[in-house]
């Protein structure tokens, strides 16, 4: 992108919080990674205040200049995360999660023993190496919105149950509670064990499958930052078609071996049909011939309690604006509702807000966007029902007041699916 | 005090960096030890982005605090402010404000911070400053909780709008109110002619703004100096201070340094006409009711100011003599307070009911089936447009239909047969005054309006009207209801208009009329949410700015597409219920409204906010035209 001067570049850093040596620093520009790098004497400084602030009891948290926003994050008083943006519409919200996430990806690969207790600095800064393609997708612009909603992106397949019988059959077969079904990326089918994983790893495994590259199996240890922070697990991947790729999760047994091809073929060999089908399913997230109105131009479903998202920006392709900037208009949308309208989680919120707060419970919001002709200007609905959230773009030929009867549609003609 | 904040003014040069620091408490102490923070951000951050700093959050103590930053050439202000009390966005706003409040009265931050004897005087202004941003509810002290509430939140809001707070008044009065000012700023009285004296006046009055109860009612002051002065006044409470109660005499006099007459132009072109290099004066007296700001010059064609002149007392006189001459008008102004002539609110209380119930139909909505007892005349509600057909305050774009109110078909047929060949602009007038002394016979007038807005009399019952009451006072009942549907639906509104920076938004008054149980509170979240959806126009505003020296290049409008700007409307809907529900075999009702923000940005920026019930589809664009037709100063 032709963008001069600073804008729209992140940075994030990474420095051992004891002695302030950094351990890696990554930058993107645009949306997609950049060689160009904060010179060392800033980030020193950068680190410095923090340090310096944390000797004082007062925790720098974030800083904002115009057009740049900065979110300090410490983790087990061991590692310092820096993140410094000048993306637009970049929220703090999305900053905070980005660190989170980055920090998820970290234990994830190298585990959280080495993190927290840094004897050889340089080994780790090697051993960190691994991380830099799943942080670097954190970075750029990924078709996923997991990292942000930290609910895990799912598609709906067309042929759901057969799936998900020969998900639990397989598994059993397997020896193991935690298998998945992935279309890059995304979720099609898991097992009631995977589902169960907590985040950040039941967002973080799927993503560090789309990140690597292809490959007809695969054997990798990982770490689960919530679940078993510091013993390794191993991550089964089989590639059944290209783009689409079994997961499994296990301890020492079974061997890969057993698994491929035998097993296999038994159970999906079979199922050609309906995984084909899955196939196109990756960016558009719902089923061919779903009713949607030709209005919608992105959709955004967030199931607050399952954790789970339905994520697309495919209604209507070929028209205005882009799908990379669809999706940067729900990510920022989403950054706005959720900070400063609906609370991030369902139930009781965290901090004792007044009372008003609660008595008056926000629903829906909408958002219209553009230049002052009427007719003009696309349009954002956000609808909160119960533990569903929906967000939805909308073309500017939608009457504004027909967002909320639109939105409430959608939602009901979706239910069903998540 | 007790207060969680601190105030720094540091240069980061020498060693003695601290200039200025308020207030003592514990946690001020802190943030002054890390001060050290401030600085480096304050430089790092402007190498490293090419922009300066603008605020940055802490935690201390295990609350988060905000800190706001304001670098004036080489010296740096601060203020931080716990984040419960005062969002970022609010911060922002405070900051620009007690900057600029800080330079019309000292001219520079330097001179306001670097002499040693206005340290106090500091002192003073930053105490009314915390006052003000974490217990607002404390300077409006008031009879009852809900209405210092109300004048709490709804001071939150105002005072981050740039205008000031406006009553519209009928134009016999305001024309009074002119011809008042005029002559004042003439200067035309004896002791101030030059021939008199044979000598040159002091000082030229500039332009002077009425208050009447901390509204304002007459402006004759460039929009620049009215927001300097009112937001000076209201930095020192002096607005609610009228509005409370009677002043007996004040008076003000100081020297300010208007930013707006005091920089140079920005072309340096001698064509244009170029400000005489003059010292400003501010006099404020206040009587009764009534502030009168006066900004006067002293050089240019008046004669030069030496050293520190204090009040004069002829002009002291005079502008005592303008508001003497206005007692006669006060009772009209409150008349016009006492009534709510635009638009009409409505209580949410009035729409607790099942949600289902509302939109069935016009004769199960609460308000009809509350005034059914009452309403005595009984056109049909649908077409109560006919008999507004040619006035202009009531002129409205056909809205699309909806399945709760009459169809437009209807309606339209209704134009037609209502406005029969007699029926001149006289009859409607009439009409309109029989609207009026109706609605003026009962006390509970709002209500009364409310249902003249459902239900308008009948054209066959004109003879009964009364007709004895002025027809000023009858003006007064212009009345206008800002929805649309056959309820008036509104709750609140507050429209701000730049080019004139005022606001308008209901009198306390009219608020005070509408005691409910959840109303003061849907009030208070309506505050609430303005101010954050104030905070994404805001970001639209600056963006714009920025835009326009680059003029309409392409690729700032291919990359305005991917970020959330800009934002011209944004909508929240909400629901709430009572508070106290104590039934349990039942749901407590629920009222569902919205509250929705429109930027307009041209001609001039222009933001309205309303808050309305949920049952009816409003366009925005269409209660604005409503609301900002006919404004003016």
């Amino acid at each position: 992108m032709g963008e001069e001067g600073t804008r729209g570049t992140v940075h994030l850093l990474c420095l051992a919080a004891s002695s302030g040596v950094p351990l890696f620093c990554r930058s993107s520009r645009g949306g997609a990674a950049a060689r160009q790098q904060l010179p060392f004497s800033v980030i020193g400084s950068l680190n410095g205040v923090h340090m310096f602030g944390q000797n004082l009891e007062v925790q720098l948290s974030s800083a904002r200049t115009e057009d740049t926003t900065i979110v300090w994050k410490s983790f087990h008083d061991s590692i310092t995360l820096i993140v410094l943006s000048s993306e637009e519409g970049n929220s703090e919200l999305r900053l905070e999660r980005l660190l989170q996430m980055v920090f998820g990806a970290m234990v994830l690969l190298v585990g959280l023993e080495e993190l927290t207790n840094i004897r050889n600095v340089e080994r780790l800064k090697k051993e960190l190496r691994a991380s830099y393609g799943l942080i670097d997708s954190f970075l750029g612009d990924s078709e996923l919105i997991g990292d942000l909603t930290q609910c895990v992106d799912c598609v709906i397949p067309p042929d759901g149950s057969v799936l998900q019988e020969a998900l639990s059959g397989f598994a059993e077969a397997a020896g193991t509670a935690f298998v998945s079904l992935l279309v890059s990326g995304r979720v099609v089918a898991a097992t009631e064990g995977w589902w169960r994983l907590g985040t950040p790893e039941a967002v973080l495994l799927p993503w560090l499958v789309g990140s690597l590259l292809p490959q007809t199996a695969r054997d990798y240890p990982v770490y689960l930052p919530h679940g078993s922070p510091t013993v390794p697990h191993r991550l089964l991947t089989l590639t059944l078609l290209p783009g689409l790729e079994l997961c499994l999760l296990c301890g020492p047994r079974p061997p890969l071996s057993q698994l491929y091809p035998q097993l296999l073929d038994r159970w999906w060999q079979p199922l050609l049909d309906p995984l084909r089908a899955c196939l196109p399913l990756g960016p558009r997230a719902l089923p061919d011939g779903f009713p949607l109105h030709s209005d919608i131009l992105g959709l955004l479903l967030l199931h607050l309690e399952l954790k789970r998202c339905l994520f697309t920006v495919e209604p209507l392709r070929d028209k205005e604006p882009s799908p990379e900037q669809r999706r940067r208009l729900l990510r920022n949308f989403y950054g706005l509702v959720t900070s400063m309208h609906f609370p991030p989680e369902p139930g009781p919120p965290e901090k004792a807000e007044d009372v008003v707060h609660q008595a008056q419970l926000p629903r829906a919001c909408y958002l219209v966007l553009g230049s002052e002709e009427p007719g003009t200007g696309l349009r954002l609905v956000a609808l909160q029902l119960g533990l569903r959230r929906l967000l939805l773009l909308v073309s500017p030929q939608s009457p504004t007041h027909g967002l909320r009867s639109l939105a409430t549609h959608t939602l009901h003609a979706l239910t069903p699916l998540l | 005090m007790y207060l969680t904040l601190q105030l720094d003014s540091e240069t980061s040069k020498d060693e003695q960096e601290i200039i200025y620091h308020y207030p003592m408490s514990e946690a001020s102490q802190k943030l002054k030890r890390v001060r050290g923070i401030f600085l480096t951000l304050c430089d790092m951050l402007e190498n490293v982005t090419g922009t300066q700093v603008t605020s940055s959050s802490l935690l201390l103590d295990g609350k988060q605090i905000h800190v706001a930053y304001w670098k004036d050439s080489d010296k740096l202000l601060l203020i931080g402010l716990p984040a419960e009390e005062v969002p970022l966005p609010r911060l922002r706003n405070m900051m620009g404000d007690v900057a600029h409040t800080l330079k019309f009265m000292h001219g520079s931050l330097d001179s306001a911070f670097c002499q040693a004897e206005n340290a106090p005087r500091l002192d003073h202004f930053f105490s009314l400053f915390f006052q003000r941003a974490l217990q607002p509810a404390r300077l409006h002290p008031s009879a009852s909780p809900s209405v210092q509430q109300y004048d709490a939140s709804s001071a939150v809001l105002l005072d981050n709008l740039p205008g000031v707070r406006w009553l519209t008044l009928p134009p016999e009065i305001k024309m009074e109110l002119d011809t008042a000012l005029s002559d004042l700023e003439a200067a035309d009285f004896a002791e101030l002619s030059e021939d008199y004296y044979d000598m040159r006046r002091l000082y030229t009055i500039l332009g002077a703004s009425l208050f009447y109860k901390g509204y304002l009612i007459c402006s004759h002051l460039p929009k620049d100096d009215l927001i300097d002065i009112a937001a000076y006044c209201r930095h020192y409470c002096l607005l609610p201070l009228a509005a409370k109660q009677r002043i007996g005499q004040l008076i003000m006099w100081r020297e300010v340094f208007p930013q707006h007459h005091l920089q140079p132009p920005a072309d340096a072109n001698t064509e244009v006409f170029q400000e005489a290099e003059g010292r400003y004066f501010l006099l404020i007296v206040g009587l009764r009711y009534y502030m009168l700001c006066v900004l006067l010059e002293a050089g240019g064609c008046a004669s030069k100011a030496v050293g520190n002149p204090g009040p004069d007392c002829v002009y002291v006189d005079q502008v005592k003599a303008t508001l003497y001459q206005l007692q006669g008008v006060d009772s009209r102004i409150e008349d016009r307070l006492a009534t709510s002539p635009t638009p009409c609110l409505s209580c949410a209380d009035w729409f607790l009911a099942g949600p289902r119930e509302k939109t069935e139909g016009v004769t199960t909505s609460p308000i009809l089936s509350r005034l059914q007892g009452t309403s005595r005349a009984t056109a049909s509600p649908k077409c109560k447009r006919t008999l507004f057909g040619d006035y202009p305050l009531r002129v409205r774009k056909p809205s699309p239909p909806r399945s709760s109110g009459g169809s437009d078909g209807a309606c339209a047929g209704g134009d037609g047969g209502g406005l029969s060949p007699q029926t001149t602009p006289e009859a409607v007038r009439r009409q309109r005054e029989s609207q009026g002394s109706d609605g003026s016979e009962d006390s509970g007038a709002l209500l009364q309006v409310t249902k003249k807005k459902s239900t308008l009399p009948n054209p066959f019952h004109l003879g009964n009207l009364k007709k004895d009451l002025p027809e000023k006072e009858l003006e007064l009942y212009n009345t206008m209801k800002l929805t649309s549907g056959p309820e008036n639906t509104l709750f609140h509104y507050v429209a701000l208009e730049t080019l004139q920076g005022i606001v308008i938004t209901p009198t306390h008054e009219e608020v005070a009329q509408l005691s409910g149980s959840i109303h003061p509170q849907l009030i208070r979240n309506f505050h609430q949410c303005c101010l954050s959806i104030r905070a994404i126009f805001q970001q639209t505003l600056v963006e714009e700015k920025k835009k326009v020296p680059s003029g309409g290049d392409h690729s700032e409008s291919t990359k305005s597409v991917s970020s959330l700007n800009p934002v011209k409307e944004h909508g929240v809907l909400f629901e709430c219920s009572p508070e106290n529900w104590t039934d349990q075999r039942k749901a407590p009702p629920v009222v569902a409204y919205w509250v929705v923000g429109r930027l307009f940005l041209h001609p001039k920026p222009q933001e309205l906010y309303v808050c309305f019930h949920d049952s009816v589809t409003e366009i925005a664009i269409e209660m604005a035209f409503k609301l900002f037709f006919g404004l003016t100063l």
